[in-house]
């Protein structure tokens, strides 16, 4: 082995570790007990990790993350069918069940797509077109006179933390027979879509209080408020949305 | 969960470019755990298993944002392009992780894990989807960058204070 070769395997070399105990790293070691430039250099990187490794240790997690991460964790799961005992009557009973579900789906062909479908479809497909923005436009008044130019209607509102974001303009999409504005935001230097649509198409529409989903990367929060629901979509709409929940400058309506 | 979340979030904090991100990729990596955890079988895969799946996030992200470009710059990352200490004495953590972010991201991620040491090799590979044989070199390639951007930057703190000295 020589010292080009030695200083490439102790370069990954973690003193501590079970590296040193690790074969691999023996002979590259032995060496640079006995080669003084070897050694040096072996120093100079090991002080140059543990400086790393110390300055990455101290980096501490937001405090809430932890209780964030607990709180969406307490989900009530189950037991999967599959993992249940049935008794012969639990048996019947669930023949039963499926039977009358069967039927249910044969009488009930169609089943009228919920805020959920919604929202995802629209999620996806707002950021599909390229370029997604039909009608370019510099403010909230502009874009609400584009989309009254398309009989798309208007009366809906932002909230204030999006209503003083830049504006890049709008676009009408088709959903299912309905047309459905979508405005595009660059807000707190995230790209932000907001979906607005007739709140009676969505009797489970979330009421007044967000509610939030992801579809692929795509994160939404959703509310509504009069007659409309919102749902707004982006790759961080959740820090985007907490930012100003906490800085009071979201209003949620109602 | 208490053992892993914060290497996680370091890992995520490396990764992305920004606290909210990171934040984000940790909280999405668990909850991704909680859909599936009934899927692992062996307790001992469930810290790699995590890792993975924050990696994986973090690059499908990135495909996303090379899709929809934003013009995004992290300021906190820019406004620690003097402030690096000497690389013997890297001691503040902000100016670590942002040394590490301005490395190219083959490099980055697997100096992350490195510097982490929450994995061995044979987990950072799996991890990172790649062989052993490329996360020893991309580590050793990635430490050189990194030594390389601290000299760099020593030179340009010890040419500010010269020129501070003169005035």
């Amino acid at each position: 082995m020589n010292k080009q070769q030695a200083r490439e395997i102790l370069s990954v070399y973690r003193p501590g570790t079970e590296d040193e105990h690790d074969p691999m790293f023996a002979e590259a070691l032995a060496l640079a007990r006995t080669d003084r430039e070897l050694k040096t250099w072996l120093e100079e990187s090991t002080n140059l990790d543990r400086g790393m490794r110390a300055a990455l240790a101290r980096v501490d997690a937001p405090i809430d993350l932890r209780e964030i991460i607990l709180a969406g964790r307490k989900i009530i799961r189950p037991t999967p069918w599959w993992n249940r005992r049935l008794s012969g009557q639990q048996l019947a009973a669930a023949a039963a069940v499926i039977l009358v579900a069967a039927l249910s789906a044969l009488w009930f062909n169609y089943q009228p797509p919920g805020f959920a479908d919604f929202r995802r479809e629209i999620a996806d497909s707002s950021w599909g077109p390229s370029p997604h923005v039909e009608m370019p436009a510099a403010s909230l008044g502009e874009v609400k006179r584009l989309l009254a130019a398309q009989h798309v209607a208007t009366n809906f509102s932002v909230p204030p933390a999006l209503a003083s974001s830049d504006i890049h303009g709008c676009s009408v999409m088709h959903w299912r027979g309905h047309e459905v504005p979508v405005i595009c935001f660059h807000a707190d230097k995230q790209h932000l879509h907001l979906v607005v649509v007739d709140r009676s198409l969505f009797p489970d529409a979330p009421v007044v209080m967000p509610q939030t989903d992801q579809w692929s990367s795509w994160r939404t929060a959703s509310w509504t408020q009069d007659d409309y629901a919102y749902v707004l979509t982006g790759l961080k709409t959740m820090s985007f949305v907490k930012k100003f929940r906490k800085s009071r400058r979201w209003d949620w309506g109602g | 969960m208490t053992s892993c979340y914060e290497p996680l979030y370091r890992f995520a904090l490396g990764l992305s470019r920004s606290e909210a991100d990171a934040a984000d990729l940790t909280q999405r990596a668990f909850e991704r755990f909680g859909e599936k955890s009934g899927a692992l079988r062996d307790p001992s895969k469930v810290k790699t298993w995590l890792f993975t799946t924050l990696y994986r996030d973090f690059l499908q992200q990135r495909r996303h944002a090379t899709r929809f470009p934003q013009s995004e710059i992290d300021e906190s990352i820019e406004s620690t392009v003097v402030e690096l200490p000497k690389a013997d004495v890297m001691a503040d953590a902000n100016a670590a992780v942002a040394a590490l972010r301005r490395l190219e991201e083959p490099f980055r991620s697997a100096l992350i894990l490195f510097y982490l040491q929450e994995h061995s090799y044979r987990d950072i590979a799996e991890i990172l989807d790649v062989p052993i044989g490329t996360v020893m070199s991309r580590i050793s390639r990635g430490k050189e960058m990194l030594r390389e951007q601290l000299v760099s930057n020593d030179s340009k703190v010890a040419a500010v204070s010269a020129g501070r000295g003169a005035v």
